[in-house]
Formats: structure tokens, C-alpha cells, sequence
């Protein structure tokens, strides 16, 4: 392959590999079979490029559409009914839902992002309901460092939503 | 700003999470009533617990969301294998649309490498006919020879028909019988076919079923040898 062949690929993936995996991974609940899905997405784009039409849509909506066909043929292999994939001929992806995979995927990104203990504080406290003392005890810290890592890992993870363009 | 004002400062991301104590939540709603700083730093977090909503708490601890990172070494590997197969060069400008639209996307410039093919053999990509045919891939090269021309076949996701015709068309409507192949499981088709048409005559390559009728094209009318 040519480098700029694989600059062109690295492009689609780095912008779309993690939302198409959010969307196959839930869907699937398989990460192996996500990421087949993925793969197998970008390749399909990549060799029908020149069928590509951007009056029909965005690349993200045809791209999405091609891993909704890959999935739903993941889900009946599951179920032993071979059937083969086409390519879509149209876009029937609705665009909330694609742009909502767009910004889960940055959401994943920006806190795979932040330090351990920042991520580990706001686990604790948004995602497990825990409060301040709760955490502090759970984590052996005083109270201060907690309340201050959840201020400083929110501010960081707002910077990087905000650098992805998902917040003004 | 104060020691005190600092401490208040730094409890806004436990207040905008739920995570204070009704005594120190009363507290700190008291000073944002008073300090405008606290308010709109207030205003730039609120919109997190929704976004941090979007995904579950086992998703992110367990890191279920984010492919791993040989991902794209397995595409390119894949592609890497099929251009070695091919031995073309023909994706230089397949790739120009995608590109091009991923370039407004993601402001990233990626220029398309002149085509560099053999003098002899020109390419051209599929063009779906039959309605059942919009998922077919590949392309046909034409090779020139002093006695015609080949044509060279390889295509993916073929629609189903009992069996596959090629034909030569020349530009004065003449038609030729250039291959015959059957049936495939996988869809594929990778057919070698041979014709008296001259290759600067040559306008269409086609593929019909066995009754003649057309399910997809290759148009070789604008396709220069490039010397």
C-alpha cells in the first residue's frame, strides 16, 4: 500500500473506528465481533470509495449504514441463517442518532483520556452515587481531595469535549 | 482568591454531580448567589452529567466502548494483501472520493498519488446495472494486444444467476462473447476473457446472465493508456 493509501485509511478510522464500535459493540455486546464489524466497515468503504455519493448524504450516515447492514448479518450468522451483505443504496440511518454516536464515542475518548484518579473519583461519585464522604472513606482520602480531583476531572474532560468540538 | 473562595470554587464538581452534603450544598448555593465567577464556571460544567449520561457505569469502568489499538493495523494489513493480489494500481484515484469527503470532515488534506499503470492496460471500475447488482465491487482492466484484447475480471458480491457472461462491445455496436463462468459461493469472480476487438475500439465491457441480460459494466470509452 502507498502511504498515502494508508494516511486516507488512518483518516477514516481515527474519525470513525470508535463511534462505529460503540454502535456494533452495543448492539452485539461482543467486542470481538464489534470490532470485525468495524473493520469490515472500513474496508467495504474503502473499496467502493468511487461509488461513494456525497449528494446522498454524509460519509458518516453511509458509513454507518454499511455497519447496520455488517451487524444485523453478525446477528443472523448468531442465529445460523446465512444471508449475505449488501451494500446500502440508501441512507436510512436517522441523523440524531448517528450524531448521538458521534458524541458518546468523544464522551469515551475524553475519559479513557483523564488521569486514574480523576476517572476513579468520578466513577465513584457520578456513576456509582456515591458522595463526597462516601468516596473519601472508599479511597482512603480526606474529603479536599476528593472534591478537588472531581473539579479538576470534570474541567479536564470539559477541555477535551470542548477541543472535540462537543461543547462550546 | 482566598483560601475559602478556592475551597468553594473546587466543590462545584461535586455540586454539579449531586455528590455534596445538604449542609455544604446550601452552603455553596448561598456563595454562588453573591459571586459571578462561581456562576458561569458553574454555567461551563453543568452540561457534563448528561454528556457523562451517555455512557454506563460497567462501560466505563470496564472500558467496553474502546477498540483496541491493532484495529487499524488489521485493515491496512487486509488491504495490504488485496493490492499485492491485485497488482494494480487502480485505488489511487478509487480512494479520491472518500478521501476527498473525509478531508471535510476531518481537515485533513490527503492529496491523491498520480496513476502510474502499464502503458498496455487501462482499468475500469464496476457499474451496477440490474437492480439486484448495487453491491458489486471491482473493476475490469483491458490489455492490449496485436490480435485484440484481454479482459481481466475481479469482482466481489455479485448478485445470484445461474451462470455469467463477459462481453466485448466495440464502439460500432459490434459484440463480442469474451468469457463464460458459473455459479460461486462466495459471490466472487475473479475470469480472464479474450477478444478480437482491438482495444482502442473497445467501448464497454459487459456482464449479462445467461439469457443476455445486463447486470453490470465496465465503461472503457474515456480510459486513456497513461505512457
Amino acid at each position: 500500500m502507498t502511504t498515502k493509501g494508508i494516511q486516507s485509511v488512518r483518516a477514516l478510522h481515527d474519525v470513525y473506528a470508535g463511534p462505529l464500535y460503540v454502535f456494533a459493540y452495543r448492539r452485539l455486546k461482543d467486542g470481538q465481533a464489534a470490532e470485525e464489524v468495524v473493520q469490515d466497515t472500513l474496508l467495504r468503504a474503502w473499496r467502493s470509495a468511487d461509488r461513494y455519493d456525497p449528494e446522498r448524504g454524509p460519509v458518516a450516515a453511509w458509513l454507518f449504514a454499511i455497519a447496520r447492514n455488517l451487524v444485523i448479518d453478525h446477528e443472523r450468522r448468531r442465529e445460523s441463517r446465512p444471508e449475505t451483505v449488501a451494500l446500502p443504496a440508501a441512507v436510512p440511518e436517522p441523523g440524531g442518532e448517528i450524531e448521538r454516536m458521534l458524541e458518546t464515542w468523544q464522551v469515551v475518548d475524553a475519559l479513557a483520556g483523564l488521569s486514574a484518579p480523576h476517572r476513579e473519583v468520578i466513577l465513584t461519585c457520578h456513576y456509582r452515587g456515591h458522595t463526597v464522604a462516601e468516596a473519601a472513606a472508599m479511597l482512603g482520602v480526606p474529603d479536599g481531595t476528593v472534591k478537588s480531583r472531581l473539579y479538576y476531572g470534570l474541567r479536564a474532560l470539559r477541555l477535551r469535549l470542548e477541543e472535540m468540538g462537543v461543547v462550546g | 482568591m482566598t483560601p475559602e473562595h478556592q475551597q468553594l470554587r473546587e466543590a462545584l464538581g461535586a455540586y454539579v454531580l449531586g455528590a455534596l452534603d445538604p449542609a455544604e450544598r446550601r452552603h455553596l448555593e448561598q456563595h454562588l448567589k453573591e459571586c459571578r465567577d462561581c456562576t458561569d464556571e458553574l454555567a461551563r460544567l453543568s452540561p457534563l452529567p448528561g454528556l457523562l449520561g451517555r455512557v454506563s457505569e460497567r462501560e466505563v469502568s470496564a472500558g467496553l466502548l474502546v477498540p483496541s489499538d491493532d484495529l487499524l493495523d488489521g485493515i491496512i494489513g487486509q488491504l495490504a494483501r488485496e493490492e499485492r493480489l491485485l497488482r494494480t494500481q487502480v485505488r489511487r484515484w478509487r480512494f479520491a472520493a472518500v478521501a476527498a469527503a473525509v478531508a471535510a470532515l476531518v481537515t485533513a488534506v490527503v492529496a491523491v498519488a498520480p496513476w502510474r499503470s502499464a502503458p498496455d492496460r487501462v482499468i475500469a471500475a464496476v457499474d451496477p446495472i440490474a437492480a439486484d447488482a448495487t453491491a458489486v465491487t471491482g473493476q475490469a482492466a483491458a490489455i492490449a494486444w496485436e490480435w485484440g484484447t484481454t479482459v481481466e475480471l475481479r469482482v466481489e458480491d455479485l448478485p445470484r444467476r445461474d451462470g455469467y457472461v463477459l462481453w466485448a462491445v466495440a464502439d460500432d455496436g459490434r459484440r463480442e462473447r469474451a468469457g463464460t463462468w458459473g455459479v460461486t459461493q462466495s459471490g466472487r469472480a475473479q475470469v480472464r476473457g479474450a477478444s478480437s476487438i482491438a482495444r482502442s475500439e473497445l467501448r464497454r465491457v459487459e456482464v449479462t446472465d445467461r439469457e443476455g441480460r445486463v447486470i453490470m459494466a465496465f465503461d472503457f470509452a474515456d480510459t486513456q493508456p497513461t505512457v
